[in-house]
């Protein structure tokens, strides 16, 4: 670390500064920090994922996932992923849900029936937790 | 003289412009939130400001990972309702005032801020949501926008965010371009997103309440003290997508330090967000 990253009066340097952000990001249960290293993980999902706000690409799409998929170099583990529809499992493997939640229009599925399968909920539950936070 | 009229903020939900598109907001679900919105569309049309500035964050629409502006803003002549992957919103084309943006772009780099800059660009319901809820009817009907628009995006998707603090500086630096614009303009600043909501993981679902109240109660007593709150802790109290939350800061950072809350709403939930708008008047 060089002279410069510290600050004086005994402030955290900007190195520390960071470091505890995504540390405290990271520490969350169930949650993703969307840095630059997740980025990375799986930029070929969230590309294929960004092309389906084209509606001649979303064609093409349904009329051959896989193949679609194979456009984009996504890997054998995300096209099962994207065939299946497993949204946990694209998000662990670096999907960033906003670029995601593109493929859950194309079947107007809903955010609440996505984030009913990331809690392994049903529906139903799912909605029950959303409508517990009312009485905090 | 231009001048900031007032500021208003609230959260950008796909769900709410879906719900207004399909005339359903009246149904049991939708009609709590939709008839909270009423006091603040009447204080915005008595403001009747000729051009709004739109703070928010493009959610995968102009913006991909490929190349992501920290700040940007429009400077078009017209603005149109993009297709986020479930086609275009049917609301009317948006008209842009590529002067005042111009004015901006060239205040703001003055400034520091150097912006990202758009002439060709569509805009998301980050955008489009909150136009309708402060601008459309009722049922956010809208035939024809009463005020001319400027986008400002923020990065709120690839960490790393720009800091709290640096969005409320953002605020202050439009308010001193708005003030040096020599045309008499009635400017709204418009801040987006949050509140508190988590989309992504085991998580998603998760919603503060607690936090969302403290931070509206301090948007009004201690701005400068939410522009302290580091972005991982605003993923924590928030959820990782409620870290949106700093786009309020831009809007506030236009205001005077000391300010009067003219109105204000919460609702849990809109799916899977906790709903909140403000309108705020300079003391």
């Amino acid at each position: 670390m060089s002279s410069s990253d510290k600050e004086s009066g005994g402030m955290p340097s900007i190195s520390e500064r960071i470091e505890e952000d995504k540390r405290l990001a990271r520490s969350l249960e169930g949650t993703y920090l969307f840095d630059g290293s997740r980025s990375q993980k799986n930029y070929p999902l969230n590309k294929m994922c960004m092309s389906l706000t084209k509606s001649d690409n979303r064609a093409a799409f349904a009329a051959d996932e896989a193949a679609y998929c194979d456009r984009f170099g996504l890997s054998d583990e995300s096209k099962r992923l994207v065939l299946e529809r497993d949204w946990i499992g694209m998000i662990r493997s670096g999907g960033n849900i906003y670029y995601v939640f593109k493929l859950a229009a194309i079947d107007h599925v809903s955010m609440q029936h996505v984030g009913a399968q990331q809690n392994s909920m049903t529906l139903e539950e799912f909605r029950a937790k959303l409508n517990a936070h009312r009485d905090q | 003289m231009a001048e900031i009229i007032a500021a208003v903020t609230t959260s950008h939900v796909p769900s709410i412009g879906i719900a207004m598109d399909s005339g359903i907001t009246q149904d049991p679900y939708w009609k709590p939130l939709f008839d909270g919105y009423l006091p603040a569309k009447e204080f915005v049309k008595e403001l009747k400001p000729d051009v709004t500035i739109v703070v928010y964050n493009d959610h995968g629409l102009e913006v991909f990972l490929d190349r992501v502006p920290t700040f940007g803003i429009g400077a078009a002549a017209q603005y149109l309702s993009g297709d986020e992957g479930w086609g275009p919103r049917p609301i009317p084309p948006f008209q842009g005032d590529p002067e005042l943006s111009w004015h901006l772009i060239e205040h703001l780099v003055a400034q520091e801020f150097d912006m990202t800059m758009f002439q060709e660009m569509t805009v998301d319901h980050g955008f489009t949501v909150p136009m309708s809820v402060f601008f459309g009817g009722p049922a956010g009907e809208v035939e024809e926008w009463p005020t001319r628009v400027i986008p400002i995006t923020v990065n709120t998707i690839q960490f790393p965010l720009p800091m709290a603090a640096r969005c409320f500086k953002l605020g202050q630096a439009i308010r001193k371009a708005v003030d040096a614009y020599p045309k008499d303009t009635r400017v709204l600043i418009m801040g987006t997103g949050g509140m508190s909501h988590q989309l992504q993981g085991e998580r998603s679902g998760f919603m503060q309440p607690n936090f969302d109240r403290m931070f509206l109660d301090k948007m009004v007593t201690d701005p400068m003290a939410l522009t302290k709150i580091p972005n991982g802790v605003f993923m924590k109290e928030a959820g990782h997508e409620g870290a949106e939350l700093i786009m309020w800061l831009v809007a506030r950072g236009a205001m005077n330090l000391e300010v009067e809350e003219v109105y204000q709403h919460y609702h849990v939930s809109a799916s899977l967000t906790a709903a909140g708008l403000a309108c705020y008047r300079n003391k």
